[in-house]
């Protein structure tokens, strides 16, 4: 089969020309999840010149429909033949699709992109990206435990934080889910809380099945050794959706840094990834592991203790970013400096999620953030270096009262 | 109780050489009686190697190796082939591919016992062959008078595998029994394996290149890289095992080869 | 007929030492060459325990054995030195040479009035023909070894040994001692050959110390027409096969001598055919790509067959070019001449008796026919040749040389038999003296006259003086000239002796070059023939040392030898010429006394004398009947003294 493409005010109409059968809906099924990818959530399938179509094409259209109607997007089947016309029915899909018989049928909405007339478009040089101000006020930061004692693993179990699920909207750290210390002890790893889920990556050598999770609001504690916490009013978001090379997340960050007014901000970021630099603990810190040395950075154990991308990988994964991004070192309070490492300037936790469509709209940053919580697969979570690269998504930006 | 036991186990071959490797480094390894083990590891870790020392077609550089609490470490291959039985990765190897499919059972059915000038290869012990190949469920029974050469890789390397359990062997070798062959046969093939190890209790020593077949099959798996044992998973860790661990694990040392001083330094100050 | 039942119990006896080659080739993939060396080795064992009284049949086991002996080395050294087969197998022929000359103290061992198998058959024989006697004996043995050698196959044991042969690794695993297993199969099949050769050496009458040389090939070739014509999987068919195959092999040899057949061309045709199986049997061995390898495989058996017709075809056509016209008329006397190879001492005979026999009016095509062969040095391809002259119905069979009459006067009790060119005919049982002999026996000997030279020598060269000599003891003649040599030496004992012995013409320069640096006066070189095709060599060392050579070989004066005094060998053969004239005239060869050499040559060479700075006396200028000056060589006619007997005869 054939397959061309043309863009018609907001749609892509894709010319299908030939047989849709068995062995060429492969084909058919990548080049669409290709455009999809590329940000084409409205299709319109031109099947004027469609020969023949198997119920394999039948799947492949159904499984686009599924996957672009969370997203606000659209597929719209023009100039059926008989033949189609009557798979649909016979399928009993009929009443699920949208089928015109021309162009002249499809309403276009206004040619302009989604959200342009509430966001504005800001140049950094390098890059540029849509931005979106909002109202959120000021939230108040929330810190638990000393970061300090990691690097020579000294927790004790005293030092375990407990914190209610429903006071912690976002945050990141070094934590575990349960009740009993005797439970979690030997479970504590990097995590991400979004949105009052709790997505953490136990630190052992063999992570066993259930490494990342996630609960709905359940009223298990979250306990942490350390961790950062803050309430959710985004004074704004960020929209970049980059073609070629991306900036890393340092270079986007200190972009995001000249909108925020606290010297410390938080950030909630979601996206698609273009290769992450990450690093995660696989033993967990507590006194009972302290290495004799007291230094888990020591030469020899290192690598016993850290798992790292020596390279930046996994491309095209979902991601869930929260963090502490600091404006300018010198202004960062003495109790959050230890929660900063200190090159960089910032502490990202992200959630690797499996790859998935999402929305372009920057208006659906929030319910895309929840969405992709609930219902993607989530690998691991690690804490990202600022070489990390996002190809597309969304930063939402927080101010924080840092006392 | 203790069925192979393997200290400081070391290799070199090419010694002094431009291509010198070091196909064994240090290993030590203890296997209990009953327990079926696989051996993953990347290509030229030492596997075959490991298995080759063990069943004395090479003799170590350094260490010891016990069976059954005796020590074997410089006896030659067919004086160890009253404890061990074997299946090589090639079809051909196993097979006198000129014999009938009765002469090599018959060869399997002596093995470790001397062999006297005796006519053994009469009707009764040829209905009991024929009975032994029907258990393999490849219509072999009927081919007892076939020559070995007539036969598919994979129906070799069933036969082979019924002469290395037709005398029961306190160890069975098994060194990427499938690799050459189809999928299909080739699970044929870790159906039998399974079979026979359960029937009659064997310790089992399996080098696969099929991290599913590790998982699977076996009780307890070791993953092998340069010539070392880099990790040795329990029966109950298996359970909870993915392919993707084993990956990980690989990667893992590839990472660990990466690591230097700056590095560390480096990471410490992106992490905390 | 008797030539037929001969080659196909040739053929059985071969036959073990084709199974020899069975268990080697076939089962291990090994062509052991050290056959060649094993075969003499059972031949010279069992010939030297019945010389010292052993019965001919208890000698077999002892065959086995040392046979086996020399198997195991090369197993040993094969497997434990991991030394190529093939090399370790021509290691330890090239040590048995040496072994072999030491178990018979001599290069030949004549069993000719010593009790062997066939005389132990004879005392049985219930009145058949001796031939078929033996046959009949021979074929009954022959299908129980074939049995036994079949079921020891079939066995747990013959089992292990085909395993291992076919696959070493899987056998192995099966807990069996791959080396100890190709030692023990190897072993075994170098006992079977050693008992071959110890059959052999009875049924041919001597042992000799090159009967071997060539037998891996023969054997392979055996065992390639056994597996040719029967194929099978079967191990009794197999076998059978490669008994076969033996008389096959022996029928078709006897086939082509009968047809005339050049002797050379069978060897050339022996060694292709082995070349081309074993080409073959490559393609078969390795699974090669390629379309051609491909289709050869895949029509494997019509490729085995049209490589033997086209062996048949060349036979065929080897036989047709060397086809003697055949003239069917009785009354023309026919002589048998057998030569034992092409050196100058053979050519020599040949044309003495050519010429002779032409002065003497025989005119070979017109009223006489001569039917010449040459066994181009095969120790036993002799004997085959003797039967295929009395099968082609000679009157008289003349043999030149040691060899070829110590095959004729074993085989041939009712022909007559006129040698020549032998230099003892009593070392090989032709009889006690001059006129006390065998029957149908008579001929021309003599050996150098080493007194006389030695005399010579001292003419020219007064006072004490270290002389040299050197020779290989694998020859009959040498040991005979050598024992000469010392016998005269007793005569002078102002001379002192050094000896050299070599075993081929290669180590001759360099012990003739050992002897100059002991300071020796003076080469004396007996009649060696190794020594005299490498006679350049010592010439070399006598021109830079300034050491003359004397030769008892009056035929080499014009090679640079200072002084010759012997005979020509042409005179031996025109004596023969009369010999055989007399005998076709009807006389009886028992009565007519072994005749010497009637001529005997001096020969100075003036242009050596120059050379070595050596002026000859005034004495030894007159005696000389032959001269050699400015490259020229002055000799006087050779004519037989006349002889009452001869002139009365003369036409
Ligand atoms: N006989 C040998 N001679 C030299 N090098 C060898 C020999 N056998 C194995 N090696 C080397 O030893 C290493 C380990 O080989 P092997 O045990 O076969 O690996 P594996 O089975 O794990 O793939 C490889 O680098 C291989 O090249
Ligand atoms: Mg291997």
């Amino acid at each position: 089969m054939n397959i061309q493409t043309e863009k018609w005010n907001n749609f892509l109409i894709i010319h299908l020309e030939g047989r849709i059968d068995g062995l060429t809906s492969t084909g058919f099924q990548r080049k669409v999840d290709q455009l999809t990818a590329e940000g084409h959530l409205k299709l319109i399938l031109d099947f004027s010149r469609v020969i023949f179509m198997s119920s394999a094409g039948l799947r492949v259209i159904i499984q686009i429909t599924r996957s672009l109607r969370p997203i606000g997007g659209e597929v719209i089947l023009m100039t059926l033949p008989d033949q189609v016309r009557e798979l649909f029915r016979v399928s009993g899909m009929e009443p699920f699709l949208k089928v015109v018989s021309g162009l002249e049928a499809i309403m276009p909405q206004s040619t302009s992109g989604p959200g342009e007339a509430i966001s504005s478009r800001l140049d950094f040089g390098e890059f540029a990206v849509d931005w979106m101000a909002l109202t959120g006020k000021t939230g108040q930061l929330l810190l638990l435990g000393d970061p300090d004692k990691l690097a020579s693993s000294a927790y004790p179990e005293g030092d375990c934080h407990r914190v209610k699920p429903s006071e912690f909207r976002f945050g990141a750290g070094l934590a575990a889910l349960g009740d009993d210390y005797n439970d979690f002890s030997n479970l504590f790893g990097e995590t991400v809380v979004t949105d009052h889920h709790f997505f953490s990556f136990p630190a052992v050598t063999r992570p066993g099945v259930d490494y990342a999770f996630y609960t709905a609001e359940a009223d298990h504690p979250f306990n942490f050794l350390y961790g950062f916490g803050f309430p959710g009013d985004f004074s704004g978001v960020f929209r970049f959706d980059f073609t070629g090379e991306s900036p890393d997340l340092g270079q986007l960050l200190k972009a995001a840094a000249t909108v925020a007014s606290s010297s410390v901000f938080g950030v909630v970021m979601l996206g698609v990834s273009q290769g992450l630099q990450w690093m995660h603990l696989k033993k967990v810190p507590v006194l009972e592991n302290q290495p004799p040395s007291g230094n888990i950075f020591a030469e020899d154990i290192f690598h016993a203790w850290m798992n790292f991308s020596p390279e930046r990988e996994e491309l095209n994964k979902t991601i869930i970013t929260t963090g502490l991004v600091s404006r300018d070192p010198e202004l960062i309070p003495e109790r959050v400096r230890s929660f900063i490492p200190e090159k960089g300037g910032m502490h990202l936790h992200g959630i690797v999620f499996e790859n998935g469509l999402l929305s372009r709209d920057i208006r659906d940053f929030e319910t895309e953030l929840a969405r992709v919580a609930r219902d993607f697969r989530a690998e691991k979570v690690v804490h990202l270096l600022p070489s990390s690269r996002l190809k597309s998504g969304f930063i939402g930006i927080i101010n924080l009262d840092l006392h | 109780m203790t069925m192979i036991e393997i200290a400081g186990l070391t290799k070199l071959f090419n010694a002094g050489s431009l291509d010198e490797v070091l196909a064994l480094d240090d290993v030590c390894l203890e296997i209990r009686e009953h327990d079926f083990l696989t051996v993953i590891g990347t290509n030229g870790s030492g596997k075959s190697t490991l298995l080759n020392v063990i069943a004395g077609n090479i003799i170590p550089d350094k260490g010891i190796i016990r069976i059954k609490g005796k020590e074997v470490t410089r006896h030659p291959d067919f004086k160890r082939a009253k404890y061990i039985a074997r299946v090589f990765q090639n079809p051909f190897q196993g097979t006198a591919p000129d014999m009938t499919i009765a002469e090599n059972l018959l060869m399997a059915w002596l093995r470790g016992k001397h062999r006297w000038p005796l006519l053994s290869l009469n009707r009764k012990i040829k209905s009991f062959f024929r009975d032994q190949l029907a258990s393999l469920d490849m219509d072999l029974e009927k081919r007892l008078e076939n020559v070995m050469g007539t036969l598919s890789g994979g129906q070799r390397q069933a036969v082979t595998l019924l002469m290395a359990v037709l005398q029961t062997p306190d160890v069975l070798l098994l060194d990427e029994h499938t690799a050459a062959l189809d999928p299909k046969t080739a699970a044929q093939v870790i159906r039998l394996t399974r079979k026979f190890v359960e029937e009659h209790h064997l310790t089992a020593i399996m080098v696969t290149h099929s991290m599913n077949q590790a998982l699977e099959l076996g009780n307890r798996t070791i993953m092998m890289h340069h010539g070392r044992i880099i990790d040795d998973i329990s029966s109950e860790e298996k359970k909870k095992l993915t392919i993707d661990d084993f990956l990980n694990k690989f990667e893992d040392i590839r990472k660990q080869e990466k690591l230097t001083p700056e590095l560390i330094g480096r990471l410490k100050a992106l992490y905390c | 007929m008797e030539l037929w039942i001969g080659a196909v119990n040739l053929g059985f006896l071969y036959a073990f030492m084709a199974i020899g080659t069975y268990i080697t080739y076939k089962l291990y993939s090994f062509p052991d060459i050290t056959i060649d060396g094993t075969f003499t080795t059972g031949a010279a064992t069992a010939s030297i325990l019945i010389v010292n009284g052993w019965n001919p049949l208890t000698v077999l086991p002892v065959a086995f054995l040392v046979g086996s002996l020399a198997g195991f080395i090369t197993g040993f050294i094969h497997t434990r030195f991991r030394i190529e087969g093939l090399l370790a197998g021509i290691l330890v022929m090239t040590g048995l040479y040496s072994v072999n000359l030491h178990i018979m103290g001599k290069s030949n061992i004549p069993l000719l009035n010593d009790p062997t198998f066939v005389s132990l058959l004879a005392f049985y024989n219930p009145g058949l023909n001796p031939e078929f006697w033996n046959f009949l004996v021979l074929i009954t043995t022959i299908v129980l070894f074939w049995m036994v050698v079949s079921l020891f196959l079939r066995t747990d044991f013959g089992l292990t040994m085909r395993s291992t042969g076919n696959n070493p690794v899987m056998i192995a695993a099966q807990g069996v001692s791959v080396v100890r297993n190709k030692i023990f199969g190897i072993s075994l099949a170098n006992g079977l050959v050693g008992i071959s050769g110890a059959l052999i050496a009875q049924y041919q009458g001597f042992a000799d110390i090159g009967m071997g040389i060539g037998s891996i090939i023969f054997s392979l070739a055996s065992v390639i027409i056994g597996e040719a014509i029967l194929h099978s999987r079967s191990i009794f068919i197999q076998v059978l096969g490669v008994i076969l195959g033996s008389v096959i092999f022996r029928l078709a040899v006897a086939l082509a001598l009968y047809l005339g057949m050049n002797p050379n061309d069978l060897k050339i045709l022996t060694a292709l055919f082995v070349l081309a199986t074993l080409i073959t049997t490559q393609f078969f061995r390795k699974k090669h790509e390629g379309r051609f390898t491909r289709m050869f495989h895949h029509h494997a058996r019509i490729f085995r067959w049209s490589f033997l017709i086209l062996f048949v075809l060349l036979f065929v056509f080897f036989v047709v070019k060397n086809r003697p016209k055949k003239e069917n008329d009785a009354h023309r006397p026919r002589i048998g001449l057998l030569l034992a190879n092409q050196s100058s001492l053979m050519t020599n005979t040949r044309n003495g008796f050519y010429d002779e026999l032409r002065k003497l009016d025989y005119r070979p095509g017109e009223n006489c026919e001569i039917i010449e062969l040459n066994a181009e040095g095969d120790i036993p391809m002799n004997r085959t040749m003797v039967d295929h002259l009395v099968s082609a119905g000679v009157d008289v069979l003349v043999p030149v040389s040691t060899a070829s009459t110590q095959a004729a006067i074993t085989k041939v009790k009712e022909i007559p038999v006129v040698f020549a060119t032998v230099a003892n005919p009593f070392s090989i049982q032709a009889g006690f003296s001059d006129s006390n002999h065998l029957p149908n026996v008579t001929g021309v000997y003599g050996s150098a006259p080493s007194y006389e030279l030695l005399k010579l020598f001292t003419m020219m060269k007064h006072g004490k003086q270290k002389i040299g000599t050197l020779y290989n003891p694998a020859f009959p003649n040498t040991k005979v000239n050598l024992a000469d040599l010392h016998k005269a030496l007793k005569s002078y004992p102002q001379l002192e002796l050094s000896e050299v012995s070599v075993s081929g013409t290669s180590e001759v320069y360099q012990a003739a070059q050992s002897l100059a640096a002991k300071g020796i006066s003076a080469f004396i070189l007996i009649n060696d023939l190794t020594v005299f095709n490498a006679l350049e060599s010592v010439i070399r060392v006598s021109r830079a040392q300034k050491i003359p050579v004397y030769s008892n070989d009056a035929e080499r004066l014009q090679d640079g030898v200072l002084l010759v005094y012997g005979y020509e060998y042409y005179v031996s053969g025109m004596q023969a010429a009369h010999l055989v004239d007399r005998v076709l005239k009807g006389e009886n060869p028992g009565k007519i006394p072994f005749e010497r050499f009637k001529i005997t040559s001096f020969g100075i060479n003036y242009d050596m004398a120059d050379q070595l700075g050596v002026i000859f006396p005034d004495s030894i200028r007159k005696a000389a009947t032959i001269t050699f000056i400015h490259n020229k060589l002055n000799k006087q006619p050779l004519v037989l003294p006349e002889d009452r007997e001869i002139q009365t005869k003369t036409h």
